[in-house]
């Protein structure tokens, strides 16, 4: 069986590189790749926590969160999509204006 | 490039406390997983689950769901030719 501990360490690796991802991309497509991640480190420890105290809510609210992570990238991509079609470009530093 | 480093060591130093926090903590874990062989994936578990206790989020889910994905179109359609 695997220790509980390996598995946080693991959702705490992909949750740092994620972060990583957040403070260096530019792009704002990699900015919500690892908005990505860093919500799938999240369902990792979910899963993790819900197995290991033999409790099956955990996985069953991950569903829902993944679910949720899904409709909540297609909102990104889509307000992105709106970005480039008005700029032409999706350079997450110079997108700086409220209202344009 | 100094930029880059900046962010690494924050990115790290984040690693290196939750970390410890997680390998200082004991957790009070079941220490042998209950394993039912006949539904070795729980999928059927996470099925009955789902339909007998979670069905009003299950429902509302559905619902997020569509309304997300509805504003999506919306937003992404644009200037439609007048």
């Amino acid at each position: 069986m695997i220790p509980l501990t390996y598995y946080l360490i693991l959702s705490t690796i992909v949750f740092t590189i994620g972060l990583y991802g957040i403070m260096t991309q530019r792009n704002g497509v990699r900015l919500l790749m690892s908005v990505e991640l860093m919500l799938n480190a999240a369902n990792i420890n979910l899963v993790a926590f819900s197995s290991h105290n033999n409790d099956m809510s955990g996985q069953v609210f991950t569903l829902f969160s993944i679910a949720l992570a899904a409709a909540e990238a297609a909102i990104g991509f889509a307000i992105l999509l709106s970005i480039y079609r008005m700029r032409d470009m999706i350079d997450v530093d110079n997108i700086n204006l409220l209202r344009w | 490039m100094l930029n880059k480093s900046i962010n690494a060591t924050v990115a790290l130093l984040f690693f290196a406390v939750v970390a410890l926090a997680v390998v200082g903590t004991s957790w009070a874990v079941v220490d042998e997983l209950p394993q039912n062989v006949d539904d070795q994936s729980n999928i059927e578990a996470i099925g009955v689950l789902v339909f007998t206790q979670f069905v009003i989020p299950f429902e509302v889910l559905s619902i997020v769901l569509l309304g997300a994905l509805i504003g999506a179109i919306y937003i992404a359609k644009g200037e439609v030719e007048q």
